[in-house]
């Protein structure tokens, strides 16, 4: 599994949603909660200081070159 | 794009006037009997002093909220460094997702970056953000009360 399924299958199973790089958290519908949960669970499975980055991260895609 | 960045207050206050009101129309306790009005001079003055901080939120340039601290030694720990209390935090509505946990993290940084020992905020019941700063590493330590005398 590439680093890109894996997180896109995280976020299927934190948030329920099916996502695409290009989805914003806002087309996720998620809330300040909501995404810091997410950038939590991200940050345990790939490490990367995410939830750090917050101000940067737009989009599942700018989650994706944060933890590469 | 959404941006946080640091402004004089002067400026803050002329955009800001219609988010103050959407703000008190939406947090305010007590509204019917204790109007809204900011002292502009006292906010300056502050600033002079070099005690006011203010974060803004824009979106394209426009203001979509904020975020008011004041820095200085707590009174009770003279010599423990730098302490930030917040005045006033914002987002409007339309903007929430995912600004109010991004402003917080900045603030964050941005007290750290200035030698900040201590932050410290608090939210209104009826808006409760408890699960949020909890989350973002706050811990709950104060209960507030209010009385209304008149």
């Amino acid at each position: 599994m590439t680093t890109q399924e894996r997180l896109l299958s995280l976020i299927d199973r934190e948030t329920g949603k099916a996502a695409t790089l290009e989805s914003t958290f806002d087309d996720l519908g998620l809330d300040s909660l909501d995404l810091v949960s997410l950038l939590q669970a991200v940050d345990e499975e790939f490490g990367g200081n995410v939830l750090d980055k917050i101000t940067d991260i737009h989009a599942v895609g700018d989650i994706l070159k944060a933890i590469k | 794009m959404i941006t946080f960045q640091e402004e004089p207050f002067a400026k803050f206050f002329k955009d800001g006037q219609a988010l103050f009101v959407q703000h008190h129309k939406e947090l305010a306790l007590n509204q019917e009997k204790i109007e809204m009005e900011m002292d502009e001079q006292k906010y300056q003055a502050l600033e002079d002093a070099k005690i006011l901080f203010v974060l803004t939120v824009r979106d394209q340039g426009y203001l979509i909220g904020y975020l008011v601290a004041f820095i200085m030694p707590h009174m009770h720990y003279k010599s423990a460094g730098l302490m930030a209390l917040t005045d006033m935090y914002f987002i409007r509505p339309l903007s929430r997702r995912g600004a109010g946990a991004r402003m917080f993290i900045e603030f964050e940084k941005r007290m750290k970056a200035r030698g900040v020992v201590q932050i410290m905020t608090s939210c209104k019941k009826h808006q409760d953000h408890s699960q949020l700063l909890e989350k973002l590493g706050w811990n709950n330590t104060d209960f507030t009360f209010t009385k209304v005398l008149i």
